[in-house]
């Protein structure tokens, strides 16, 4: 999105592999150059980006590590940005009745790390504000409807690194048959 | 996979994760200190904004 915005140069920092060689192979990778790097140690230079972004994935570093180290890679009157996308659950039955079965599965088998819903988000202003490396610190919220299919919401739910991993995330997906089927009804 | 190892995720990540608010986006390059096409952006962890359709 942002290298469609026309900025000078995108530099993009993964530190897991895959993720890294999926968006370099990725049709819309349009000139941004892909570096192993993660939060805590991203491998740039001293001084070197006027805006630092963690989409979605702020809340997975060493808090402390990641903004020391970004203090370090951005000029001086740099942004660094943490964002993320939480869908509005309340809105929408199918997904009440959906975070509910998996409230029912997860007990303390599924340890939840995301998402932009959570304790880590709601004390984050404070913990920006608070630690000295910041002037201001910039709230920004939108509500946006993205027309979603049945299958790429679950294609969504496929994607959830602490849903993949458990045998209780097994169960989870055992049970995707039927709530694929739910939502097929509902989307008509 | 891990907790945390997002080995193996990265296709239905980057086909299938909503894309961001245009307004957020707009808003972000508003409030930076140079002209947006002076600008050096740097994403960590970066499928989820750069990799995307949008």
């Amino acid at each position: 999105m942002l290298a469609n915005a026309g900025v000078h140069s995108v530099t993009a920092i993964e530190p897991n592999d895959d993720m890294r060689e999926q968006g370099m192979a990725h049709r819309d990778n349009r000139g941004i150059v892909w570096k192993k790097g993660s939060g805590e140690e991203t491998g740039l230079a001293n001084g070197s980006a006027d805006l630092l972004s963690m989409a979605s994935s702020f809340h997975w570093v060493d808090f402390d590590k990641a903004i020391a180290e970004f203090d370090r890679v951005l000029r001086p009157g740099g942004c660094f940005v943490a964002l993320w996308n939480p869908r509005f659950i309340e809105v929408n039955p199918l997904l009440v009745e959906i975070e509910a079965h998996l409230e029912t599965l997860k007990g303390s088998e599924i340890k939840r790390v995301s998402s932009g819903r959570s304790e880590f988000t709601e004390t984050l202003t404070e913990r920006l504000e608070s630690c000295g490396r910041f002037s201001e610190v910039v709230y920004l919220e939108s509500k946006h409807f993205i027309p979603t299919s049945p299958d790429r919401y679950i294609g969504a739910w496929r994607s959830v690194n602490d849903l993949r991993f458990s045998w209780v995330a097994k169960v989870f997906w055992r049970s995707w048959p039927t709530l694929k089927t739910a939502s097929r009804v509902r989307d008509y | 996979m891990k907790h945390g190892d997002f080995t193996g995720l990265a296709e239905d990540y980057s086909l299938y994760r909503p894309d961001y608010s245009q307004a957020v986006l707009r808003g972000i390059l508003g409030i930076t200190a140079k002209p947006v096409t002076k600008l050096d952006v740097v994403d960590v962890g970066a499928v989820p904004v750069y990799g995307h359709e949008c």
